[in-house]
């Protein structure tokens, strides 16, 4: 550090020395030298060296080079400035270089430290290694350790059991042992390949082989577990296929994942193992139908230590290390293994292995074959039936020892707790929590033990299905555990597990909790049997409904209500099992009950069998510790009470309404008190007030006529006297004067004595009947007088065909009198034809059981005369037949009349068609007439006025005068010859042609024509009026020609006309709707009106309005055609009207024919 | 332009005359041809019969067709045109003294390209034979290269 400082401060007086010699070169620059000689100092001496430097050269340079040189005189005061200047750059050198340094200085420390660090954590990572090395080395030799005892006991235990000297009980304590020392080697089989796989010593020993025949190998293992499950297991494969791989580890991979599938799929299931090469690659599929596995868990299934666990579902047991090693040792070979969704549900698992080892790879020459002790595991422990032993114990409990269902998915656990309970108590086995629930259900155990892990259905799950059934709701359970898990224990107590035991335990705690929790069992059981008499064997409708207003308890009385047995109805709720109706009714007592207060009340429920009940029902609040905790409802059945008590009323009011309705009304006499009682029908009878008390004996003359009350008060002595009973008609007369006819009956009662002590009897009103009786009377007359006057031959007659009846008229025909007609038959009356006749005609009668009418040939008086006969059955009320009978009447003359008239017809009819068929031809004559005169008569008009046109054209200059005008004539007439022809082909047409039914809007039209109009002739000036919307139905074509004639017409006509105008409307005339053309043109005068619809029939001269006299005879043609009527009504001057109607259905009456 | 020719198919001799004169005056300087009756017109027109040897072009620009003709009628010689591909495109006027729907309905439906009524008044008939000759000759394109 001196050295430096010394260096320092040497360093300006070499500069000095240096500026000295170089001086003249230098000049001006005081400086020059000096600030590298501080700069140095600075990074030799640091702060001060820059300091000590800097003052020195200021000392120097002040001396030898300001001027004046060499002395210590200041000429110029900027040189002070400089001065300044420069030692404060010496002060920044210094300092800079000052920090500098220290910053080296520090991080060269902290370096230094760094270096250190890093050494010793590779220290310590080399130790780690070492200390992981050794581990897995200690674990891998603790695994090898463990593994030779292992076989060393399983190898001997193998001899022993191939060996026939054991006895049962010795095999199977045998094979526990083998099969658990398996069990054990197996997991450290896996513990030594997890260890290995994890410290990279896994090694690969490639061999090529055919991978088909090794996975036919391994798969034949599977075998017999896939018979015994009844699972449909099949290979695909090709015929060879040789791949590098390992076989050993091939061969663990596949004895894992079958082992895996076969775990998974249920009996009768299917497994496929299929194998094929894709893009190089060795494909291994393993496909079953079990429950599959959830996307969200197909990642962890392949992880160490983890098993898909359906919530707490333990499905197999296992080390969890299977699949893991499926994937380490599918990734060894560089392969790839995934989890998929088998099409239809199931786990599919896929491997992807290359087919060839990697370059360089030494080749075994044959594949490694896995070790057979995980072999028979893997096979062992798809064997539950194998492993299930039952007890083979000499002691039996007695047929009546309580039952205890032992759940607990370990066999061998299972099988042990079996042995110590068997003494005791009658045991099953249930190896899953399913198994367990239905054993439960079926065997009605007095205990459940059960473990928690176990698979398909856990434990805990199992304990509250168990409780859900009512029949298991008491049923002691225990659960064992080997977890310490306090949380599960008390969840479980919760849910209704009595007691529990931690795994392992000892024998005699075992059978001292299962004993005490069975007493226990009894003795609640006894106690709950004989209430469950009472509540059973009951009459009294019982139940008891909790808070939720659920049914906890019924007894079967209360259930047969329903139609249903007790346990359907328990823990269901009130108002589901006694139906919405029946609910509303009971809900506010029951409400009140469940607030405490007693509900006693009468309901009369609707009940599903229909039957009426009135129940007497009592609500009482069930208490428990201050809380309310149901209601005990008890129902009594009051139906027959009540009913009896209603029928009492109903049968009173019943013969009042049957004593009304028969008109019968009953009355007694009390002749020791001398007390009559009339019923209310009597009242009614006689016309009585009722408010009056009956009337007696002598009382009631006033009722009867005097002829009657004679007839009457002679009978009711002698019964009175006698004791004879009478019955005898009566004439009544009320006092409103109407009459009655009534029965009056009465008989006496005599006491013990014989003394008449009583008279009753009846009063009937026969008043109707009468009235019947006369009606029928008078009936008959009217009958008998019809019959006897009838102008037609009647007759009855029974089924068989003999008369009953024949009237005046048919016996006039035979000349016979009825009584000797009756009983006769037609056969006995008539020649035998025509009896035949008659008889198959009442025969159709008979059968048909309905009216035949038939024109019958009957020869009277020798000659044959023709009837109509209307023959009809005379039914009785069911139906059957009575009588037939036959109303004739002789037609013979009107038959005759009608022939001729027939005559007449089709000789008319015939005339009509022959009419008809001369009409169309002349029409057909008249339409081809009309299409020839269309074209050949306007041939020669037309050369007519061309060659006339043509004369004043090529000779005009040589033609005198009058030539000219009379060739102007001839064109003149052409012309005027060509609209004849025109008008006649048009009114021709409006009767010709099919008749189209259009919707016509005349409105619309007349406008559109009016506007051509106007067109043609610009300079008239026409007020036109037309009425919106006038629709008409017909032929549009014609209906056009005829606005087309009316418009003009209108407009032709008032042509000299002032204020011309023209007005198209509707009007009623007469309730019929006329549109109606109106102008004030010429008008016409009405002598001339029948006139206006003639052809060529003019009112104006040409001059006057030109014209050819057929347009208003076509629009009368075309009005017609629609079923319409046209009229005018005109005065000369003033305008005309022209209205018509078109109907709505035209009448065509040349339709069709123009088509034939 | 004078490669075009019209064929006249008229019965009457009159209008054919007429025709002739109303199409002379109005300019029409092309060659027409005239037949008499429906089956002349077809013989004209397939180089049948009489006209086997006939000169002129192959077919006329337009044939101006009357419908009464005797032997065949105007609408059966149209019909027979329309089926033979030779002249299924021909242009053919109906030039008729009828007005009858039922002609007009028919002319178009065996497809005729124009119905033409004669006028009777010689002034109206000069001027639509007229117009029909200059339509036909020089404003209308017609389907087949002459």
């Amino acid at each position: 550090m001196k050295a430096r400082l010394i260096g320092a401060v040497l360093l300006p007086f070499l500069a000095l020395a240096l500026q000295w010699l170089l001086w003249p070169w230098i000049t001006p620059f005081v400086w020059f030298l000096f600030y590298p000689a501080v700069f140095f100092s600075a990074r030799l001496g640091g702060l001060w060296g820059g300091l000590i430097s800097a003052v020195i050269s200021i000392a120097m340079v002040w001396f030898f080079f300001m001027s004046p040189q060499l002395s210590w005189k200041l000429e110029n005061p900027h040189n002070l400035y400089s001065m300044g200047l420069f030692l404060i750059m010496g002060y920044l050198f210094g300092d800079t270089q000052d920090r500098l340094h220290r910053a080296q200085t520090r991080t060269e420390a902290v370096l230094a430290e760094t270096r250190t660090a890093k050494e010793q954590i590779t220290q310590l990572y080399r130790k780690t290694l070492e200390l992981d090395e050794l581990k897995t080395q200690f674990f891998a030799n603790v695994s090898h350790e463990l593994r030779t005892p292992l076989t060393l006991i399983i190898s001997p235990l193998e001899k022993r059991l191939a060996g026939n000297v054991l006895t049962d009980q010795q095999r199977r304590e045998d094979e526990m042992i083998l099969r658990n020392a398996r069990l054990l080697y197996r997991h450290v089989s896996d513990l030594l390949d997890a260890s290995k796989l994890e410290s990279g010593h896994m090694t690969l020993d490639y061999a090529c082989f055919d991978i088909v025949s090794l996975a036919r190998i391994t798969a034949s293992h599977f075998d017999l577990p896939a018979r015994e499950k009844g699972i449909d297991y099949c290979i695909e494969a090709p015929q060879r296929f040789d791949i590098e791989a390992d076989g050993e580890k091939l061969q663990r991979i596949l004895i894992n994942l079958l082992s895996n599938a076969f775990k998974f799929t249920p009996s009768g299931g299917r497994i496929l193992l299929s194998l094929r090469e894709e893009a190089d690659t060795m494909v291994i599929a393993v496909q079953d139908n079990g429950p599959g596995i959830p996307a969200h868990l197909r990642e962890a299934v392949f992880e160490r230590f983890r098993q898909v666990e359906g919530d707490a579902q333990r499905h197999f047991g296992g080390t969890g290390l299977g699949l893991a090693i499926v994937r380490e040792f599918t990734e060894l070979h560089g392969g790839s293994v995934s989890a998929l969704e088998a099409p239809g549900g199931g786990a599919l698992f896929v491997v992807r292995l290359p087919l060839h080892a990697p370059a360089g790879v030494v080749m075994q020459s044959v594949p490694g074959r896995v070790d057979p002790i995980i072999d028979y595991q893997t096979i062992d422990e798809l064997h539950p039936a194998r492993q299930s032993t039952t007890s083979g114990t000499g002691i039996q409990a007695g047929a009546n020892a309580p039952l205890v269902l032992v759940v607990e998915d370990n066999a061998d656990m299972n099988a042990f707790i079996v042995d110590a309970l068997s003494r005791y108590y009658r045991v099953a086995s249930a190896y899953d929590g399913r198994d367990g629930l239905q054993q439960a259900l079926a065997l009605r155990p007095d205990l459940i033990l059960t473990d928690v892990m176990m698979p398909v259905l856990s434990g805990d799950r199992m304990v509250l299905e168990l409780r859900r059934q009512p029949a298991m709701e008491h049923v002691p359970i225990m659960i064992l555990t080997a977890k310490a898990d306090d949380e599960l224990r008390v969840s479980l107590l919760k849910s209704g597990v009595q007691d529990y035991l931690n795994k392992p335990f000892l024998v005699d705690e075992l059978l001292a909790r299962v004993g005490s929790l069975i007493n226990e069992r009894r003795r609640v059981q006894t106690e709950l049997q004989r209430y469950e008499q009472i509540v059973a064997t009951s009459g009294d409708m019982l139940a008891f409904v909790d808070s939720e207003r659920r049914f906890l308890v019924v007894n079967p009385a209360y259930a047969g209500l329903f139609g249903r047995m007790p346990d359907d109805i328990r823990q269901q709720y009130v108002s589901n099992i006694v139906g919405s109706a029946n609910y509303a009714v009971i809900a506010p007592h029951l409400d009140l009950a469940l607030a405490g207060e007693i509900q006693s009340f009468l309901v009369e429920p609707v009940f599903p069998d229909g039957k009426r009940r009135i129940l007497a029902a009592e609500y009482r609040p069930f208490m428990k510790e201050g809380d309310i905790q149901g209601v005990v409802v008890s129902l009594r059945d009051v139906t027959a009470l009540k009913i009896n008590e209603e029928k009492l009323k109903a049968s009173e009011s019943a013969l009042k309404v049957a004593q009304h309705l028969a008109g019968v009304g009953n009355w007694e006499w009390d002749l020791q008190t001398n007390t009559p009682f009339w019923s209310e029908e009597i009242y009614l009878i006689y016309g009585r007030d009722p408010q009056l008390p009956p009337a007696d004996y002598p009382e009631v003359q006033q009722y009867f006529t005097p002829d009657s009350w004679a007839i009457l008060s002679d009978a009711v002595e002698k019964c009175l006297h006698e004791g004879r009973a009478y019955e005898c008609d009566a004439e009544v007369v009320r006092p409103d004067g109407s009459h009655r006819w009534i029965v009056a009956r009465g008989e006496p009662s005599r006491d013990n004595d014989g003394n008449i002590i009583n008279l009753h009897g009846t009063v009937q009103d026969i008043s109707e009947r009468k009235r019947v009786e006369l009606a029928l009377r008078d009936r008959e007359q009217k009958l008998n007088a019809i019959i006897a006057h009838s102008p037609s031959a009647l007759s009855l007659k029974d089924p068989d065909g003999r008369y009953v009846l024949a009237n005046p008229n048919l016996q006039r025909i035979h000349k016979l009198t009825e009584d000797e007609i009756i009983g006769k038959t037609d056969f006995d009356l008539y020649p035998e034809a025509t009896a035949s006749v008659f008889r198959a005609n009442d025969a159709r009668v008979l059968s048909t059981l309905s009216r035949y009418s038939v024109e019958e040939i009957v020869p009277v008086d020798g000659r044959p005369r023709i009837y109509m006969s209307h023959i009809f059955p005379v039914l009785r009320d069911d139906e059957t037949i009575h009588y037939i009978c036959r109303i004739s009447l002789d037609i013979s003359e009107r038959k005759q009349a009608e022939e001729e008239i027939h005559r007449l017809n089709s000789d008319l009819e015939r005339r009509v068609v022959e009419r008809t068929a001369e009409l169309s031809a002349a029409n057909r004559e008249l339409d081809a007439f009309a299409y020839a005169v269309s074209h050949d008569l306007r041939a020669p008009l037309r050369a007519m006025s061309g060659f006339s046109q043509a004369l004043v054209e090529d000779y005009g200059d040589t033609l005198q005068g009058e030539a000219k005008i009379y060739l102007e004539q001839i064109g003149i007439a052409s012309r005027r010859m060509n609209e004849l022809i025109d008008g006649l082909l048009v009114l021709s047409r409006s009767t010709r042609g099919e008749l189209r039914r259009d919707k016509v809007d005349l409105s619309e039209l007349a406008q559109g024509l009016l506007a051509e109009l106007a067109r043609d002739d610009p300079t008239r000036q026409v007020a036109v009026e037309i009425e919106a919307g006038l629709q008409a139905r017909g032929d549009a074509r014609l209906l056009e020609a005829v606005m087309r004639n009316l418009l003009g017409n209108a407009w032709k006509y008032t042509a000299h006309t002032q204020a011309p105008s023209i007005r198209i409307y509707t009007e009623e005339r007469d309730g019929i709707r006329y549109f109606c053309v109106a102008d004030n043109g010429a008008g016409f005068d009405m002598a001339h009106a029948n006139r206006l619809f003639q052809p060529f029939q003019r009112l104006h001269r040409q001059d006057e309005f030109p014209g050819i006299g057929i347009g208003l005879a076509t629009v009368q043609r075309i009005v017609h055609r629609h079923g319409g009527v046209i009229g005018a009504s005109g005065e000369p001057g003033k305008g005309a009207i022209f209205y018509f109607t078109l109907s709505d259905i035209p009448v065509d009456f040349t339709g069709g024919e123009n088509e034939a | 332009m004078n490669s075009k020719t019209i064929l006249l198919v008229e019965d009457n001799t009159q209008d054919e005359m007429l025709t002739l004169r109303a199409l002379r005056r109005a300019n029409v300087a092309n060659r027409i041809d005239v037949v008499r009756d429906g089956q002349q017109a077809l013989d004209y027109l397939f180089r049948e019969g009489e006209f086997a040897d006939r000169d002129g072009p192959v077919l006329p620009t337009v044939v101006l067709l009357d419908i009464g003709l005797p032997r065949l009628s105007g609408l059966e010689v149209l019909e027979r045109l329309r089926g033979d591909t030779r002249t299924a495109m021909l242009p053919v006027v109906i030039l008729t003294s009828s007005d009858e729907e039922r002609d007009l309905l028919k002319s178009y439906q065996v497809g005729a390209n124009s119905f033409v009524r004669k006028p009777v008044d010689f002034a109206e008939f000069a001027e639509t034979v007229a117009l029909l000759g200059v339509y036909w000759l020089a404003t209308n394109k017609p389907p087949l290269k002459q």
